[in-house]
């Protein structure tokens, strides 16, 4: 009989995994997951840590079960889109202008 | 906790309440998602909580007969259409979710709210260091505190169907010991208005080494009480031409000989005024007007340091500027008005050891020590007078002439003898060498001969390095000199030759033989 993760489909998975990250971090516990998923993830190689979920690994977008690198965090590829989007602006100058010096 | 920017951090019932009875969107702090400090490192990307949504719109059947709740116009910017909002069970807006939304700027059109997201960079010193912001212009408008210390990233109201704040939005990050940064959005980005979208602008700060005593000592401290900061009116602060018209406050530097080169302001409204202000009544004399060295220049805030070393006053400023009262003493009961301190202009800084103002700040009775490490910026004339904050445009570094001190250091024979007295002379000088019947006694920075009784071991001296003429000297050049002393029961005549260079700390030891033979029984 199927465990009930193997039939997730991979959003679900990648949410119990952000949830299983959230509480390594120190947030609230992943209560309710699905039951044996965090051992089967943390015994396959290539599993680098929960706080390294979706920076420097995440799951194959064919198969959601097994564990792929990723060479940049989803937070690097967000920021590189915001920073597209968004023109940094230039620093604050409230001195005026300064002309000669006597 | 961080940021969620995938959606597949999102689950309905956890982290997304939908109402569909009321068409509400609910965000909760549960799961992965979190409010806490800074809001760069919680809360959700407009884009994730769209995404999110259109997966659950393709798979729940009780969503999808309904019409889509987010327009996504770019990553960083949406609207809530179809009637949906940020809200409760009720239906009711809900403050909560609105603070969880991170990196866009969004609409909701049911309520006809418009958020901007202000996105913070550079760093913090601390995660509790808590910015604010002002959205009207004025120095007697109130502020708001940002929802989360730390760098920010957070919405903020610019309009509703009450109000329209687009016009301005100014930020502040003034913590105790730390650096101060201030941003006005529209004027630094060039922007005409807001619009409920993310801007992203600098603002940071870092430890000020030169704040150290907590505020209760400053405000308790009974000299620095008597300090005041006083804010001049006035604008233009150009070249008096006696064929131009001026408005009442406009402030001109007249250059015609009788004006002697001094700053005047305009009484009331003139036209066809004379070649002259200082005789003519429609003008009166620019209370702003402070002279550092030979000339006269235009300051427009005046801080009394009441004589109190500078770095105390320098405390006792970036406390002013985080108060929400009135810090204008209107010491010249000019018609400034109320400048609220935690809005205020920043005022001064350090470069290394010296005290250096803003443009158009100057500082009054400083304490004489420091006055080689004081640099003053001006209101420069014909530098296109002040911006709308009041601050000079064009500004220019004035320093006081350069003032040498130090200590002639006395043996202690000297200093035992009631009737010892000493004499600095210039050792060579154009009108009368040292040792000659035309010696020249070297004067101080206030023009008395530095001469006298031998009170004490050090005894202390200035010289006006910069302007000093006495005995034909020319100005800004070393300045050979002897020192010449004498007691009569225990020290016999001495001198000694020194130098006086453009520098402070300087010691000239005089070191007299004991005397045994002077005799007056």
């Amino acid at each position: 009989m199927a465990k009930q993760y193997e039939t997730l489909p991979r959003r679900k998975v990648r949410y119990w995994l952000f949830r299983f990250r959230t509480e390594a971090e120190g947030g609230p516990k992943a209560t309710g997951a699905p039951r044996g998923m965090r051992k089967y993830f943390e015994e396959q190689e290539g599993f680098g840590g929960w706080i390294d979920f979706a920076v420097t690994w995440d799951v194959n977008p064919e198969e959601p079960l097994q564990i792929v690198p990723r060479r940049f965090s989803v937070w690097e590829e967000w920021d590189a889109t915001l920073n597209m989007v968004l023109r940094d602006m230039p620093g604050v100058d409230t001195s005026g202008s300064e002309a000669d010096v006597l | 906790m961080a940021k969620i920017v995938d959606p597949d951090s999102l689950n309905q019932n956890t982290e997304v309440y939908i109402y569909t009875d009321v068409k509400a969107i609910q965000l909760v702090e549960a799961g992965n998602l979190s409010d806490t400090d800074p809001g760069a490192e919680s809360g959700v990307t407009g884009q994730a909580l769209y995404s999110f949504l259109k997966e659950e719109w393709q798979s729940d059947s009780d969503l999808n007969v309904l019409k889509f709740p987010i327009k996504m116009i770019y990553e960083a910017q949406f609207e809530f259409q179809n009637d949906w909002l940020l809200g409760d069970s009720d239906g009711t807006k809900d403050a909560q979710s609105i603070d969880l939304i991170r990196d866009a700027g969004f609409r909701v059109a049911n309520n006809n709210e418009n958020y901007a997201v202000i996105v913070s960079l550079g760093s913090f010193a601390t995660d509790v260091d808590l910015a604010y912001y002002q959205q009207v212009q004025g120095f007697d408008q109130p502020t708001t505190d940002f929802d989360k210390s730390g760098e920010i990233n957070e919405p903020v109201l610019i309009s509703d169907s009450d109000n329209d704040l687009t016009g301005y939005l100014k930020l502040f990050l003034r913590e105790y010991a730390k650096l101060y940064d201030e941003y006005n959005l529209l004027d630094e980005q060039g922007l005409s208005s807001l619009t409920y979208a993310a801007y992203k602008l600098p603002l940071a700060n870092e430890a000020d080494i030169n704040v150290s005593t907590v505020d209760s000592d400053i405000e308790a401290d009974s000299d620095l009480a008597t300090m005041t900061i006083d804010y001049i009116t006035g604008n233009l602060f150009a070249t008096h031409d006696p064929a131009s018209d001026y408005v009442t406050l406009d402030v001109v530097y007249a250059t015609d000989a009788d004006a002697g080169d001094r700053w005047y302001r305009a009484d009331t409204d003139i036209s066809n005024t004379s070649d002259n202000p200082s005789t003519d009544a429609n003008w009166v004399a620019y209370p702003g007007e402070k002279q550092v060295g030979t000339a006269y220049y235009a300051y427009n805030r005046i801080i009394d340091f009441k004589n109190i070393a500078k770095e105390d006053p320098y405390q006792w400023v970036q406390w002013q500027l985080r108060l929400d009262t009135d810090i204008n003493d209107n010491v010249a009961c000019d018609s400034y008005g109320t400048v609220n301190g935690n809005v205020a202009k920043d005022m001064l800084y350090w470069v290394g050891d010296k005290l250096t103002t803003r443009p158009g700040v100057f500082i009054a009775n400083h304490n004489a020590n420091d006055q080689n490490d004081i640099d003053l910026y001006d209101i420069t004339v014909d530098g296109g007078g002040l911006d709308t904050d009041g601050v000079a445009l064009t500004s220019t570094k004035r320093q006081y002439p350069f003032v040498a001190a130090g200590n002639m250091v006395f043996s202690t024979n000297l200093v035992a003898d009631c009737d010892a007295v000493y004499w600095m002379y210039f050792e060579t000088a154009a009108f009368g060498n040292y040792n000659s019947s035309d010696a020249v006694l070297v004067k101080d920075q206030n023009g008395s001969d530095i001469t006298g009784s031998i009170t004490a071991q050090n005894i202390s001296f200035t010289f006006d390095y910069d302007y000093a003429t006495d005995g034909g000297r020319t100005p800004g050049s070393d300045a050979p000199v002897a020192v010449a002393a004498m007691g009569l029961d225990s020290a016999e005549w001495v001198d000694a030759t020194f130098t006086i260079t453009r520098a402070t700390g300087l010691s000239f030891p005089v070191n007299a033989a004991d005397e045994r033979n002077y005799s007056n029984p």
